[in-house]
């Protein structure tokens, strides 16, 4: 399934917002380099729960622009795998392992666990993994 | 200005995200992979900025574009938790491949970065 223009255009408009809000909460709770990174989780998991309960709605996926633009879009830039990584580096650069491997495994493991609660409050039943929409 | 580049940063790397992810086609296992070589990818260009603005003088300026921008665009833990809940609910195969994307997409994503900012401090 190839996206049309109208398809990428949403989701660099989607992008360049969620890229936006990321940074924005990122600067009113910076954390300093080596210590425990809280606004990544927290962006990280209020991403994770919203594209949960999308999912559960059945607003995910190339149906339409604006879901392309919310869930590809918005929280795909929103949400963040690469602040995670370097964040995990700089805990154990500063001589913080348990820390960094607290952080990687708090992520994952709330992260999945938001988003699969979230989809399930949200409402629809998962019966064909095949016939959803994707999120990026 | 800097508010400006970050944008159209952030929409770049989302816009190569979702190409990469569309040029898969739209099977949840294959996109879960993409996600997986995505996150690895943008977390090794993340360890190289933080690791040349660490050791070699790259400027704030440039960390924000390229890292919060391009970087933080580009990967994604929303598709990332959305596609391992997804396959999770499947049956066993499709469990089986929730699995190993989500172990892989734990692990590799940070030693990419990690080697990257490693070799780049240096």
């Amino acid at each position: 399934m190839r996206t049309r223009p109208a398809g990428v255009a949403a989701v660099a408009l989607g992008g360049a917002l969620g890229t936006l809000a990321r940074y924005g909460v990122t600067r009113l709770h910076p954390a300093a380099p080596g210590t425990f990174p809280w606004t990544t989780l927290f962006v990280n998991l209020v991403g994770a729960a919203l594209i949960g309960a999308l999912a559960g709605r059945g607003r995910v996926g190339p149906a339409t622009p604006g879901a392309v633009a919310v869930s590809a879009g918005f929280l795909g830039a929103f949400t963040t795998f690469s602040a995670l990584s370097v964040e995990t580096v700089l805990l154990v650069d500063a001589g913080r392992p348990v820390p960094a491997i607290a952080y990687v495994l708090g992520t994952v493991v709330g992260g999945l666990g938001v988003c699969a609660v979230a989809w399930r409050v949200a409402g629809r039943r998962r019966s064909n993994p095949r016939a959803e929409g994707t999120a990026c | 200005m800097l508010i400006a580049a970050l944008a159209l940063a952030g929409a770049l790397g989302a816009v190569a995200r979702h190409a990469v992810t569309d040029t898969v086609g739209s099977a949840p296992e294959r996109r879960a992979v993409a996600v997986l070589v995505i996150n690895v990818a943008g977390s090794a260009l993340l360890g190289a900025v933080v690791g040349l603005a660490r050791a070699h003088g790259l400027g704030r300026d440039a960390v924000v574009i390229v890292g919060a921008g391009l970087c933080g665009g580009f990967t994604t833990f929303s598709a990332y938790a959305h596609l391992t809940v997804l396959l999770a609910g499947g049956g066993d195969e499709l469990r089986g491949v929730a699995l190993r994307t989500a172990v892989a997409g734990l692990v590799l994503p940070p030693l990419a970065a990690g080697i990257a900012f490693v070799l780049t401090s240096a």
